[in-house]
């Protein structure tokens, strides 16, 4: 029965004939964007070599090896800090730096001390590769992707930084800045990295939220009005989780709606690596099938939980606790969307009190607040 | 220059521009529109020929270069196609309308389709890509995939009557 309308697509199509491109006039097209997007957005080999430099400091002043090797476990395992120490399961990672806030790639982690230095740590070793707000840090990442990124606030203007763990790779945006923006979510008129899906990462700079090949440099304007760093929450395979005044809007743009969580006001959220699930942070687990808008039950007695990372297309990271008072022992559950059963993995954290003070999770940024 | 091979990419622009050509004409229908997608498809190609490690992919990236970038102009220009608002031949009465006649109309409006909804059509029905391929060359799930795809026939039987022969039923739609 789809005969007729391929009949039509190809009858159309053949009708009519294409010179051939001119390949050297696309050739030089292609060079000039190449020359253009370096002097935009410092890529690569630039970057690199500043890094490079960056580590060696230490080593100058007499300090250690700069690039301490470590073996990283997998990285889509429950994970928290403390101290230098990243817990894996049942491996540690000694970051050898104080881990204040830290995001995960496959790759490894990416992480920022108590200065506000951030530390890329894979198994090629740990090495400086920026800085971000020390008392307010945020750094963002794609759990099933190799990029991470945050705000380098230690310029004239605020700067968007992204690292790729797969090349050691940095790029470097701060044309779209000014020096009288915020750093906050909540701040008016904030330069704030909202999330990074694959190779394009969503930022809110002079042009509103924007999303940045991170590759090509090119910039697609998703909302011109943008206010504030809560206009978009997450993102996953194209799909954007968006704060609407209704609850959370997921669709390609925001005037496209793939589901529309009514009531759902979480200002963090995550999709897992498919999309097709959607957690926000709340009292209790709230977590929707994105393809049909529809809450997912979990079979989970807390009297505070919310998940926050996911480990797979099915499997929920949660913090929980019996009670939701900041006295409360805190923990770490695994639970499967697709049976709804849920698993303790960590039950040695302390209470919520002790946690925000003492422990880090891979959320980006400090419990909190 | 290492990594960006221009005989490589002339090779593949010279053996694969007539077929991304003619799926970009008809996204926006519109033959010297459709030249300006393919080239800028292909400038953006080139750019990233060096990550395109296994070049059998060069394809699958041009074409998502193509449909995204196509979405991308009719969203940021504001294009639409002017079509005529004459009402369509009766579909439901059988022989009434031949098939030149038929396919005017069903040309014009696909036309008139969204963008999105198009180009998740001539994807499906014309590259013969399944939902999952379609989605990634959108850039989007396969769940927008379906509901555009089942959004765009409904407009089209809207338009022209609910004939089998000429529209597939949503509901009869292959989902690979």
């Amino acid at each position: 029965m789809t005969e007729r309308l391929k009949q039509l697509l190809h009858e159309r199509s053949d009708a009519v004939d294409f010179a051939m491109p001119d390949i050297d006039a696309l050739t030089r097209a292609g060079e000039r964007r190449i020359r253009r997007r370096g002097a935009a957005l410092v890529a690569g080999g630039l970057a690199a070599a500043a890094v490079t430099a960056t580590v060696l400091v230490p080593q100058l002043r007499g300090g250690a090896d700069p690039v301490q090797v470590v073996d990283v476990p997998a990285t889509d395992a429950v994970s928290w800090a403390k101290g230098d120490v990243i817990h894996v399961g049942n491996q540690t990672v000694d970051v050898g730096h104080e881990i204040w806030a830290y995001s995960r790639t496959t790759r490894g982690y990416v992480v920022a001390d108590r200065d506000g230095t951030v530390w890329s740590v894979t198994d090629s070793g740990i090495k400086n590769v920026g800085t971000v707000s020390a008392k307010h840090p945020r750094i963002v990442a794609d759990t099933d992707g190799t990029l991470a990124g945050w705000v380098d606030p230690s310029g004239d203007s605020p700067a968007f930084v992204v690292l790729d763990q797969a090349t050691g790779d940095v790029v470097r945006e701060d044309g779209e800045t000014s020096p009288d923006m915020g750093e906050l979510a909540d701040e008016e008129n904030p330069a704030y990295i909202y999330a990074i899906d694959g190779r394009t990462a969503y930022w809110r700079d002079a042009r509103g939220a924007v999303a940045v090949d991170v590759d090509s440099g090119e910039v697609r304007v998703v909302n011109a009005r943008a206010r504030n760093g809560f206009d978009i929450i997450a993102a996953e395979d194209d799909l954007v989780a968006f704060s609407r005044q209704r609850g959370t809007q997921i669709g390609q743009g925001p005037d496209d709606v793939v589901a529309m969580l009514r009531e759902v006001y979480g200002s963090m959220g995550a999709f897992s690596p498919d999309a097709r699930f959607y957690t926000a942070d709340a009292d209790e687990p709230q977590v929707y099938d994105v393809s049909t808008g529809t809450r997912v039950e979990l079979d989970l007695d807390r009297g505070f939980a919310t998940g926050y990372e996911w480990l797979d297309s099915e499997t929920l990271v949660v913090l929980a606790a019996a009670e939701a008072e900041n006295t409360s022992e805190a923990e770490l559950l695994t639970c499967s969307v697709t049976t709804g059963e849920c698993t303790p993995v960590a039950a040695d954290l302390g209470t919520f009190d002790d946690m925000v003070e003492s422990v880090a999770l891979p959320v980006g940024e400090r419990l909190g607040g | 220059m290492a990594g960006r091979d221009r005989s490589d990419f002339a090779e593949f622009v010279t053996a694969r521009s007539p077929a991304l050509h003619r799926a970009a004409y008809l996204m926006v229908g519109d033959v010297s529109l459709a030249q300006d997608l393919v080239q800028e498809a292909l400038t953006k190609t080139y750019v990233a020929w060096p990550r395109l490690r296994d070049k059998r992919n060069a394809e699958a990236y041009t074409r998502k270069a193509i449909t995204t970038t196509a979405i991308s102009w009719f969203r940021r220009k504001g294009w639409s196609h002017e079509i005529s608002s004459d009402a369509p031949p009766d579909a439901g009465a059988p022989g009434h309308a031949d098939k030149v006649a038929q396919s005017a109309w069903l040309w014009e409006a696909l036309q008139e389709l969204p963008v999105r909804q198009r180009a998740a059509i001539v994807l499906r029905y014309y590259e013969d890509l399944t939902e999952a391929q379609t989605a990634d060359a959108m850039g989007c799930a396969v769940g927008t995939v379906k509901s555009q795809v089942s959004a765009g026939l409904s407009k089209l039987r809207e338009r022209l009557g609910d004939d089998p022969d000429l529209l597939p039923l949503t509901d009869l739609v292959v989902n690979r």
